[in-house]
């Protein structure tokens, strides 16, 4: 009888039920995304008016500057640069270390995931302050170095393209680390074992079984860390200051101090559009899997 | 002192021990801290063997295999592989062929790609490694499916790739883990047989691991039984039969009924009476314990007769097999099998009052465990 009555009801009660539940986060996300990047969008066609802030006329001249002019096309291709070092750098740094986690005892494990984890738990601002203490001019690395007379000047690492690529390195870290732990959790022991059985030696299982059979986690940690980089703003702010921007940066510079929201506005879409070109071309490459 | 008799290995017909052993172990154990995978391991296998591990699960048989193949280092004893111990040795530097009771086919890799590995491995120039491992795929019947993904394959057809890229190495020693274990009955009555003509004609050293006893008769020329982390019997199928080490590895392979109960002797005539009115006759028991021995008599041995309603014997069952019929005859808790000639299934259908005894000729004392 309980399951009659079960049966009878089951088709009617989930849509229902899922269509209610869903109804909050849909408003949610109607009111604080798609309304807001409408109107980035619409401000992205407008013309700039020093007194106004814009024009309410609809122009496509900001994309033309930006996709064509020289300064805007270097600040992308630095961004890009930027997320594709900084993926690399994680990818060639968290391979071992998910390796080395996946095969360790239980407990072991979870002491090196939570480390793995720190730099996500930490406050930005604390971590990033953390770095300019270590790398600035009179931080604690310069220092230590002119202190014991290795270097006379202070080394360039502060508010360039180093310091800012260490802080994501250390923030993009672990998003690379868990995408590769939790593939390579799932990864046959037995085709390893094949392979060693056949006759290959540790840098072979490496190149020929272990990578390309981790690939789908690989492309996810890098599929995270390129786009967290390239859209990532305390970071590269508080450490690259005035001296090295990237298209986030920019954006905050456009929307406050120059007071320009309709190239403000190109860029965030510009580099919106980049993050769902890299998030197709992923989903392009692993479709199969 | 059952046991000692036989429990050392036979090996084939004529062989008078010169040929050196493909694969001699002596000794050997793995521990997994108290806990023991196997211990005490001794076991010889000649040139173009082949072998098979039989035991339930949990005896230690696929350890014992992981540890020759190199996956698991066991803490004692040798591993002589063509007379050079490779028990520390890595999996790579065996030359062993493994075939996975998965397939273990590498899922990125075409199924010629997957046969060449290891000849890739070995440094074998592209050209010629191409060749072999299109024979190989020759050998298993497989030449169409070269470019396939192991995923579009069948079942059967992934356990032959896994077969050839395991013998293009022209290894020492082929493992073969539960080879066909994941394979439906049909195929695997078919593959029982294609797989043995194969070993043979490729004359390789072979052992394979199995908890279907069936299978360990129908392929291998010695079988290795085990049972908790150590071997109960080495022998062929034909002496695991006939002469079963223990009462245990009797009834593992169901080489027949195991009778035990009160042992007697009355005039130089043993018997066992399993309960008031069920005596089953019983040769000489040499046991210096009786208590510790059971009376194993083959399932065609048994001896029915009718008996008036109250005996402790009834038939459950009538399974016509061939030229026999196979009653299953219950008794308290347990079942007894008795094979008889078809022409007598009549006078046994099911519910029939049975009286059921032995011959003394036909019974063989066993060690119980």
């Amino acid at each position: 009888m309980t399951g009659a009555t079960l049966t009878a009801s089951n088709p009617s009660r989930p849509a229902f039920g899922i269509a209610t539940l869903l109804a909050p986060i849909a408003s949610f996300y109607a009111l604080f995304l798609v309304l807001p990047y409408t109107y980035i969008l619409w401000l992205s066609v407008t013309r700039y008016n020093s007194t106004l802030l814009f024009e309410p006329v609809f122009t496509l001249e900001n994309y033309v500057s930006v996709l064509t002019d020289g300064y805007y096309l270097a600040l992308l291709g630095k961004t890009i640069g930027l997320g594709l070092f900084v993926t690399v750098a994680t990818l060639l740094m968290g391979y071992p270390l998910a390796m080395k986690i996946v095969s360790s005892r239980p407990s072991v494990k979870a002491t090196l995931l939570i480390l793995v984890l720190t730099p996500l738990l930490v406050n930005v601002v604390v971590r990033t302050y953390a770095w300019l203490v270590l790398l600035g001019d009179n931080g604690v690395i310069n220092r230590t170095l002119m202190d014991i007379g290795l270097i006379s000047a202070p080394l360039p690492i502060n508010r360039n393209f180093i310091s800012v690529a260490l802080g994501l390195i250390h923030l993009s870290l672990p998003l690379m680390v868990l995408s590769l732990v939790s593939i390579m959790e799932k990864l046959d022991r037995t085709l390893i074992e094949a392979g060693e059985s056949l006759g290959a030696g540790s840098l072979r299982v490496l190149m020929k079984l272990h990578f390309p059979l981790c690939l789908p986690g690989v492309g996810t940690g890098c599929l995270l860390v390129f786009c967290t980089v390239i859209s990532a703003f305390v970071t590269p702010q508080l450490l690259g200051g005035n001296q090295f921007s990237t298209i986030s940066t920019i954006i905050y510079q456009k929307f406050t101090f120059s007071m320009n929201w309709p190239v403000g506005a190109t860029l965030v879409f510009v580099l919106l559009s980049l993050n769902f070109a890299v998030i197709l071309f992923h989903g392009y490459l692993f479709k199969e899997r | 002192m059952l046991n000692t008799l036989n429990r050392t290995g036979q090996f084939l017909e004529g062989d008078d021990g010169v040929v050196p052993s493909t694969l001699s172990i002596s000794g050997l154990g793995l521990h997994y801290g108290s806990v023991t995978a196997f211990g005490g391991i001794d076991l010889d296998v000649k040139p173009g063997e082949f072998i098979a591990l039989l035991g339930p699960s949990g005896c230690g048989k696929t350890s014992l295999l992981r540890a020759i193949a190199g996956f698991v280092v066991p803490q004692e004893g040798s591993l002589l592989l063509k007379g050079q111990d490779v028990a520390r040795r890595p999996p790579r530097l065996r030359n062993i062929g493994v075939v996975f009771q998965s397939y273990a086919l590498f899922p990125h890799m075409s199924v010629l790609q997957n046969v060449c590995f290891g000849l890739e491995c070995r440094g074998i120039a592209k050209a010629k490694a191409l060749a072999q491992a299109k024979a190989a795929l020759e050998t298993v019947g497989l030449s169409a499916f070269a470019d396939r993904r192991p995923r579009q394959l069948s079942g059967g057809q992934q356990q032959r790739v896994a077969l050839a890229r395991a013998i293009v190495i022209e290894p020492d020693l082929l493992l073969l883990d539960e080879p066909l274990g994941a394979l439906d009955k049909q195929l695997r009555m078919k593959m029982q047989g294609e797989l043995k003509a194969l070993q043979r004609s490729l004359g390789v050293t072979a052992i394979f691991v199995t908890h279907d006893q069936e299978e360990a008769l129908a392929m291998a020329d010695r079988i290795v039984v085990m049972r908790a982390g150590a071997i109960q019997q080495i022998a062929t199928p034909e002496t695991l039969f006939s002469e079963p080490a223990t009462g245990w590895v009797a009834d593992f392979v169901n080489a027949g009924n195991l009778i035990s109960g009160e042992v007697r002797q009355d005039a130089g005539q043993w018997s066992v009476e399993i309960e008031k009115g069920a005596v089953f006759s019983a040769p000489a028991n040499p046991a210096a314990d009786p208590k510790d021995a059971v009376l194993l008599v083959p399932f065609h041995k048994m001896r029915a007769e009718r008996a008036p309603a109250g005996s402790p014997f009834t038939v459950i069952a009538a399974y016509p097999a061939g030229l026999a019929v196979d009653l299953h005859v219950a008794h308290r808790d347990r079942v007894l099998r008795v094979q008889l000639p078809a022409a007598r299934a009549a006078e046994f259908p099911a519910g029939t009052p049975v009286l059921l005894s032995a011959a003394p000729g036909d019974g063989t004392w066993l060690a119980r465990e």
